[in-house]
């Protein structure tokens, strides 16, 4: 057998995993669940932050909880400890040597500088910086205008950007506020402005479409068809980052689950419809479920267990299940369900919105195709030249899709 | 910057938005390619936010001038990638995801109990990327196991009267109304439930594990002691061990409350008519954790509210308006041999404090002699109660 025939050989396996690696990330994808993703996103992100608009000092202000002189300290100064290389033991605190490393160590509960691998990290905030209430009220209302902006899909590729920054600006500027719903906002955000998410349903969409519509009547040429958006790379790896991120959510999510006790012997539900503070207790007829469940015990053990089992399948065989073509859509039906659950009963109704717009990223392009079809017969009913038939049948808008659900490109 | 599909064979198609339609419009009229129109453009990009950079520096806008230097470092590599053929493209974003989903998967198992390797690259690769794109979140939700609902109470003493009247003043966060809505310390409703939810995870962040001393037996000591003297006896030990009641939060948990202190001492006034500008005297912080009704006890009637049975206040320390420990609370010093000392003197420190004696503990004794908001609960006339 000669060398090349050897290395040939060799070669194979790799060839078939940088084959599939190209295919998975590189095939062009319709950018329309972006879009669908950018709208359902873009009004959440907007309530969120409209909300806080009477909370601007409480959070943000420099006497707000974590005040300016706490936070700066902490992204500034904040000692990092690597753990030891070796098998030695993590080494004790040295004494201080002078006065500067006596102020760090009464300041961080008795960390020497000298032992801090690294200190603060790095953090954008317009809120480190602007800090006089009446500016800081014309800055957060300039960001939304810059939600709204990017939620109706205006300047998307900019306006995008300016929306991860400014939600990134609350986050970092008060850490110990935010909960689940931010940190499913800013990883939605960071996609959203990486990928085409203005390409489709957006209004730059249209403001390109009036400019062919203008540019073909000026050269008194016949008006283009409304073409469905092409497809891009970029979306589809913002699909695929998006979906691989969802599934490494659930799988920590359901692994670590596992550690608990009371999600073996099946009573953790409980723990979730049962906090006062996040459940609608105060509601009689909520209680009164409750009490009914409580009051019959085997009623409760097989609702606490068929709850604990369903939120342990769903995290857990999400990641792998959802990428079997059959099994998507119960995979998408039961997350909707989980998210739907923890959305009335534990109160999370931004976080669990959030959640299932992650989820769109799986919708399969079939499904987006016949939703774009069924759009368009429902515009032609409205429209009076009959003009969206018309292009539906030039462009093909339910051209035959790939075994993948994408559309077929030449190699 | 991906999306060139000349090596795919995709139909070439009209760009859309306002960004590709200038872009193409510009190499139309200049005859310059896309591709090299863009690069110009990406270089002006990066030379302009390294312009800016060096002016926010001046101006000590420190973290604008490091979003500018980001932003300057991103457009020079975009630069850069643009000018590599197809396949050098998608080389270069395939490295991006691998790291990128790197990062990911070592802030979800950077958590303990957590593997070597995970903690290293963490701290030592990934940590400033994950921070700067707030992606450290392990996910670890409701893991191991879902756990009580944290409140924040804080005790404000004021200077007091010259009769003696000591001045106080409760302020509890989140906070609901007789109703279930949330208000706020004023009584003003909370705009909407994510706010209320907000304010949930800032008492969240109090109560980061800290373990349990080795000096334990001895805490119990002092404590036990404490309550020969003023009556506020621990839990039975029987229904909840000891090590159960004594939760001495880790020392970011105390720099949070120390920033929650201040915020409370400059912010929140005395309610009683001309006492709205007494100086703040300290500060008492409680991380009361609302525990879960077991289905038994729903079963036999509690109120799910029953503060009595259900609030565990852990008293976490008496601070001036500046967040400081007092003295006769804790005393923090540096040593002559250069060593971080550190010594409790309240033996209720980290302690849980029935809820019962709390409005007694945190205005310490005479409740009579005191111009409080603790509501007074009077269930009949020889039982006289005040309750935060």
């Amino acid at each position: 057998m000669s060398v090349s025939s050897l290395i040939s050989i060799a070669w194979k396996p790799f060839k078939a995993i940088f084959k599939g690696w190209n295919r998975f990330w590189f095939t062009p994808a319709d950018p329309t669940n972006l879009g669908f993703m950018r709208i359902s996103c873009g009004l959440v992100v907007l309530f969120i932050h409209f909300a806080y608009t009477w909370d601007l000092q409480e959070f943000f202000g420099k006497n707000a909880w974590v005040d300016l002189t706490s936070i700066n300290e902490y992204r500034l100064e904040q000692p990092w400890q690597v753990l030891p290389w070796g098998w030695e033991p993590i080494p004790e605190q040295p004494p201080a040597a002078n006065a500067e490393e006596e102020h760090y160590m009464l300041n961080w509960y008795g960390f020497n500088p000298r032992m801090a691998y690294a200190k603060g990290y790095p953090a954008w905030s317009v809120w480190f910086e602007v800090t006089d209430p009446r500016w800081m009220m014309v800055v957060h209302c300039s960001f939304l205008v810059v939600f709204f902006l990017f939620t109706i899909g205006f300047c998307t590729r900019v306006t995008s950007i300016l929306a991860w920054l400014a939600a990134i600006s609350y986050i970092q500027r008060a850490p110990t506020s935010i909960f689940g719903m931010d940190t499913m906002m800013n990883i939605l955000l960071i996609y959203l402005m990486i990928g085409p998410s203005g390409a489709a349903l957006s209004v730059d969409r249209l403001i390109s479409r009036w400019w062919e519509v203008r540019a073909a009547r000026r050269n008194h040429q016949p008006i283009p068809p409304f073409s469905r958006p092409a497809p891009r790379v970029s979306a589809n790896v913002v699909l695929r980052l998006l979906q691989v991120h969802f599934c490494i959510i659930y799988m920590a999510s359901g692994l670590s689950k596992l550690l608990g006790g009371v999600w073996w012997n099946g009573t953790a539900i409980w723990g979730t419809m049962a906090v006062f503070e996040y459940c609608p207790m105060q509601i009689g007829s909520y209680q009164s479920l409750l009490k009914f469940l409580c009051s019959h015990r085997w009623l409760w053990e097989l609702a606490m267990n068929a709850g604990v089992a369903f939120t342990l399948f769903t995290e857990i065989g999400l990641p792998s299940l959802i990428w079997n073509r059959k099994m998507r859509w119960p995979m998408i039906t039961m997350a909707v369900f989980l998210h739907s659950g923890i959305a009335m009963v534990m109160g999370l109704r931004t976080f669990s919105l959030l959640m299932l717009t992650m989820l769109i990223a799986f919708v399969p392009q079939e499904t987006v195709d016949g939703m774009r079809s069924r759009l368009s017969d429902w515009m032609n009913l409205i429209l009076p030249h009959g003009e969206m038939k018309e292009q539906k049948e030039s462009n093909g808008l339910a051209r035959p899709l790939g075994a993948r659900g994408q559309l077929k490109v030449s190699s | 910057m991906i999306d060139d599909n000349r090596d795919a064979g995709v139909e070439t198609t009209q760009p859309t938005g306002i960004w590709p339609t200038f872009v193409n419009h510009l190499s139309a009229r200049t005859g310059l390619s896309q591709c090299w129109l863009q690069f110009i453009m990406l270089l002006l990009g990066s030379l302009t936010a390294y312009l800016a950079s060096e002016g926010l520096h001046r101006v000590s806008w420190d973290s604008a001038a490091l979003l500018f230097r980001v932003g300057m470092v991103l457009s020079a590599i975009g630069a850069v990638i643009l000018l590599l053929p197809s396949v050098g493209r998608r080389i270069v974003v395939s490295l991006v995801i691998l790291f990128h989903l790197g990062g990911i998967l070592t802030a979800v198992t950077s958590v303990n109990p957590s593997p070597w390797l995970s903690t290293q690259l963490w701290t030592t690769v990934y940590r400033p990327y994950l921070y700067f794109l707030w992606l450290n979140n392990a996910y670890h939700f409701y893991s191991p196991q879902p756990g009580p609902a944290n409140l924040m109470f804080f005790c404000i003493e004021y200077k007091s009267d010259p009769d003696g009247t000591k001045n106080f003043r409760w302020v509890l966060v989140p906070d609901l109304d007789g109703e279930g809505r949330p208000v706020n310390p004023d009584g003003s409703p909370v705009f909407s439930g994510t706010e209320y939810t907000r304010r949930l995870s800032l008492a969240e962040y109090t109560g980061s594990s800290g373990i349990v001393p080795w000096n334990l037996y001895q805490l119990l000591d002092q404590r036990l002691r404490a309550a020969q003297v003023d009556g506020i006896l621990p839990f039975d030990p029987r229904k909840v061990p000891y090590d159960k009641q004594y939760r001495e939060p880790d020392a970011r948990s105390k720099r949070w409350i120390q920033a929650y202190v201040r915020h409370v001492a400059a912010t929140y006034k005395h309610q009683g008519k001309g006492k709205e500008n007494l100086p703040v005297k300290s500060v008492k912080f409680y991380r009361v954790l609302h525990q879960i009704l077991e289905p038994d006890q729903l079963n036999a009637g509690v109120d799910p509210d029953n503060r009595s049975l259900l609030y565990w206040p852990f008293f976490y320390g008496k601070f001036d308006k500046d967040g400081n420990f007092t003295e006769d609370c804790v005393k923090i010093w540096i040593d002559s041999a250069g060593r971080f000392q550190s010594e409790l003197r309240d033996p209720y420190l980290y302690w849980l404090i029935p809820y019962d004696d709390l409005a007694r503990h945190g205005q310490g004794g005479d409740l009579e002699k005191a111009d409080s908001n603790a509501l007074r609960v009077e269930e009949n006339d020889a039982d006289k109660e005040v309750k935060p």
